[in-house]
């Protein structure tokens, strides 16, 4: 719901209030990570890579842009770890449910585990920082 | 009613049994003003949105607000508040103040 309320924050051209939400929404999320699914991890991801588009776009700095970007590849990575020693996959039917039924931006959903760590590697070229 | 409007008159009924159920997991005092949020927003009317979500969601995500701007020097933080001004700028232009940062 958080997300739905920032995406109209955004929608309304009020990109610094939207920031700030998704900012406050990871917050609630990483607060409470112990109790989150899968679905839900992924969510946080998507929520950090979404802050590091916003501040290269609004021009934050590539300290704040490198931050998010690192800590959602640090993200993935342990997901990842986590879901490959985990037993069978937890059901994810009620998430999806409210993602639909939200009509949630695309970018929400994290379908490429690989991505995170794209973008990162993007914005190290980006900034000259091949090694 | 032909069988083509009764398959619609189905399938818009559970579509909206399951819009309305994902709301559950809301208090109930905020769900009806939640809903009308959402559905503002699918209707384009963004400030009616922005309103309603803002005054039912605000008050959820206050505390982690106050945390991220006031443990500022930590530095074993998960995320060291990077624009804590941008959070403080959501809370103090939406709604009609009663959420606002200021004062807590």
């Amino acid at each position: 719901m958080a997300i739905t309320l920032c995406e109209v924050l955004e929608q309304d051209n009020k990109p610094k209030e939207a920031y700030g939400g998704y900012i406050a929404a990871l917050e609630h999320l990483r607060k409470n990570r112990s109790a989150l699914t899968s679905e839900e991890r992924l969510r946080a991801i998507s929520l950090g890579q979404r802050l590091g588009e916003m501040a290269d776009k609004y021009q934050l700095g590539e300290a704040e842009e490198e931050r998010w970007l690192t800590w959602s590849v640090e993200e993935v990575l342990k997901l990842a770890k986590d879901i490959g020693s985990s037993g069978p996959r937890e059901n994810s039917e009620e998430g999806n449910l409210v993602l639909s039924d939200l009509e949630l931006p695309k970018w929400v959903t994290v379908t490429d585990i690989g991505a995170p760590l794209e973008t990162l590697g993007g914005f190290y070229a980006r900034t000259g920082r091949l090694t | 009613m032909s069988s083509s409007q009764s398959f619609h008159h189905i399938l818009t009924c559970s579509d909206r049994y399951e819009f309305y159920s994902s709301f559950a997991i809301w208090p109930e005092e905020v769900r009806s003003d939640l809903r009308a949020g959402v559905k503002a927003k699918q209707q384009g009317n963004l400030a009616l949105s922005r309103k309603l979500l803002t005054q039912c969601v605000l008050p959820y995500l206050c505390a982690s607000a106050v945390i991220e701007t006031r443990v500022k020097s930590s530095p074993d933080r998960f995320i060291a508040p990077p624009r804590p001004v941008f959070a403080l700028a959501l809370f103090e232009t939406v709604g009609d103040g009663n959420h606002s940062l200021r004062g807590t």
